[in-house]
């Protein structure tokens, strides 16, 4: 299965939640499997993502931290983590441009209700076209009639792990 | 920087400095990969070039593993917190 997944993309674009696997912290997507998910990447040529997401990456980790014990040494290793994703030569971590900027605006006035973490990724997202994402409020809005009346949905194809063979 | 082992290693005539597999499988370095030289005075540290992939292999922190409601959840407080400063 994780083959033919493999082998119809060559390239992707990760949400925050695929890049907390790289800085050693589990999560529970259906059907997700960190041996799968290797397996992936193993066969992407390119992983695509936003630098917000380190950011928000890095976030998340401080506001677990407070709530839940353990999280303090995923904190204390994130750059150690972020070092090796930033010199492997298959990420590519995106800045946000004029063009993004262009598909943000494009967006917005149909997606009211994605928030400003969603609305920059998914506009980054663009310059690759497939987009892999768990987030509730991103996948909504794809299952949207907006989004899907929209000339941008023929330009980027949003999906969650469950359905990123298809 | 815990040293285990020393030993001496020949360096041929161009300079090239010649280690034995049995080295290589001990610090993880593979035929074809990269490494990464840390250069000081009158010393040179290899070690191999880590990739994303190695990343997951490492073992996972004992935390409760996070779900895509949380995420989300965590995103939406994230944006309003930024909204709000």
């Amino acid at each position: 299965m994780e083959r033919d997944k493999a082998q119809k993309l060559r390239e992707l674009f990760v949400d925050t939640t695929y890049l907390l696997p790289f800085f050693q912290v589990p999560i529970t997507v259906e059907g997700f499997e960190l041996s799968n998910f290797k397996k992936l990447i193993a066969n992407l040529s390119k992983v695509h993502a936003a630098e917000l997401s380190i950011y928000e990456t890095k976030a998340k980790l401080l506001r677990l931290s407070k709530v839940r014990r353990g999280y303090e040494q995923a904190l204390q290793v994130f750059g150690q983590n972020l070092n090796v994703l930033r010199l492997d030569e298959k990420f590519v971590f995106h800045g946000y441009t004029s063009e993004a900027d262009e598909r943000f605006n494009q967006i917005l006035p149909s997606a009211k209700r994605l928030n400003a973490f969603d609305l920059i990724i998914l506009s980054e997202a663009f310059a690759v076209g497939e987009l892999l994402t768990e987030d509730e409020d991103l996948l909504t809005f794809r299952d949207s009639d907006q989004f899907a009346k929209s000339s941008l949905s023929k330009l980027i194809r949003i999906k969650c792990w469950k359905e990123i063979g298809d | 920087m815990l040293v285990k082992k020393k030993l001496e290693l020949k360096v041929g005539t161009k300079g090239e400095i010649y280690t034995s597999e049995e080295i290589r499988r001990a610090v993880g370095i593979e035929p074809r990969s990269v490494v990464i030289a840390e250069v000081g005075e009158r010393q040179l540290i290899l070690r191999p070039k880590e990739s994303a992939e190695h990343l997951l292999e490492k073992p996972r922190f004992k935390v409760p593993p996070v779900s895509p409601k949380q995420l989300s959840k965590l995103r939406r407080k994230l944006a309003v917190d930024l909204g709000a400063r």
